[in-house]
């Protein structure tokens, strides 16, 4: 069964990427800068194949 | 998740679906990803495609050279470094022009109603898939199935985009679920998720039966030189490999199964986490155990004993460092997804399709 009345469009504002969620994304990515430095550092064989994993 | 967003994309436009016009922002937004995950390929491969793959090595396609392999000089023609960087920055390129030119013609279509742009998008759309199956094939091929260049198996490249596949659709059902957390999409109702859970369910079903055909005609035939790939995984990796098997498989199969849970937001979103971690599973035993051999071939030429030497096979680990370069690259990606779903209204404005997608029910 569909819905037969008028549905509106509410969404016609972008997202707002909050200053918060763009700090998390930032975090995240230096977690990860930080584990391939150190895998390059220590168990260097495995590094080249966790990348193209990802 | 970018590669198969696109792909779903080009779908919705090529077979005219109307339930899917209003998540069509969220799938461009995805897509924005590929060019920035093309250099980070091409980075991988320039600096470590020698650790990675065995038949880029000096010499061996070359008869007088002591590392000579006369199978791989077989395949020379296929693999070798010239032919095989034409084809990297081909995918990526094509990749990113079509997500480009999707999501460019979406954005017109909210200035005013602009059925131009959505039948270009259309008309392009049918080509893209042309160029994905053939593109999608060679990729798997080249990144993942030529790390053991003497294996090979016929329904890899299907099986590879499955996986993928569904790691993009999970993906797509988090992020419609948490714009909906968040207050957004409120035009996405339970039937559309829905929709989604039913894809998420037939691609985890369809990833399952491919893995058995591949694997069941190999078990059964058990010919040396196409069983030794999963003598490798099943003796070394059985952890991993057993567990991507049931949550890739067993998770879905017995969480979604149901009307009822696939459209509930936060079930949803709790399973695309687990379709994440399993793929995530899949591909690492895709890609670890074969290049770690190549590894430790050099790590023993390295170390003096010769390429023709007996040489200590090092295996792979899932640690901190695993989880963190994940954690990195999910970060990546959801700032270039966040970003772009903030330069544009989260639903076209004047999609021809609208009407239809605001009154879906099933």
């Amino acid at each position: 069964m569909g819905h037969h009345g008028h549905i509106e469009v509410t969404s016609t504002q972008p997202y707002d990427f909050t200053s918060r969620n763009k700090m998390i994304a930032i975090l995240m990515m230096v977690i990860g800068v930080v584990a391939i430095i150190a895998q390059f550092a220590t168990h260097h064989e495995q590094t080249w194949a966790n990348l193209l994993v990802e | 998740m970018a590669l198969g967003a696109t792909f779903f994309l080009a779908i919705q436009y090529v077979a005219e679906v109307g339930w899917s016009a209003v998540i069509k922002r969220p799938l461009e937004a995805m897509g924005q990803s590929l060019p920035v995950a093309g250099i980070i390929m091409i980075v991988i491969l320039a600096f470590g495609g020698r650790s990675l793959y065995h038949w880029m090595e000096e010499g061996i396609t070359d008869p007088n050279a002591p590392n000579y392999d006369a199978i791989l000089a077989g395949k020379s023609a296929f693999l070798n470094p010239l032919f095989f960087w034409i084809r990297v920055i081909l995918y990526f390129a094509i990749w990113s022009y079509f997500a480009r030119f999707f999501r460019s013609n979406s954005l017109q279509m909210d200035a005013s109603p602009n059925v131009a742009a959505y039948l270009k998008n259309r008309r392009f759309a049918a080509a893209f898939l042309v160029l994905f199956a053939v593109t999608e094939s060679l990729m798997s091929w080249d990144f993942i199935m030529s790390l053991e260049s003497h294996w090979y198996s016929t329904l890899f490249a299907w099986y590879t985009f499955a996986g993928f596949f569904v790691t993009s659709l999970a993906a797509l059902a988090f992020i419609v679920t948490y714009l909906q957390h968040r207050g957004y999409l409120k035009e996405v109702s339970e039937h559309h998720l829905h929709d989604i859970g039913k894809f998420m369910f037939a691609f985890s079903i369809f990833w399952t039966y491919l893995w058995f055909c591949q694997f069941m005609l190999i078990w059964y035939s058990n010919i040396s030189e196409e069983i030794t790939y999963f003598m490798l995984r099943q003796d070394h990796y059985r952890g991993i490999w057993l567990a991507a098997f049931f949550i890739n498989f067993i998770a879905p199969f017995l969480i979604l199964m149901t009307r009822d849970a696939k459209r509930k937001k936060y079930l949803l979103m709790f399973m695309s986490a687990v379709i994440f971690i399993g793929h995530w599973l899949d591909f690492y035993i895709m890609v670890v155990p074969g290049s770690m051999v190549t590894a430790s071939h050099h790590a023993t030429a390295h170390a003096g004993a010769g390429a023709h030497g007996g040489h200590e096979l090092i295996y792979g680990s899932i640690g901190l460092m695993e989880i963190g370069t994940t954690i990195g690259f999910l970060g990546l990606f959801a700032y270039i997804t966040q970003l772009y779903l903030s330069k544009s209204p989260l639903v076209v404005k004047h999609h021809p399709m609208m009407e239809e997608s605001l009154h879906h029910a099933i």
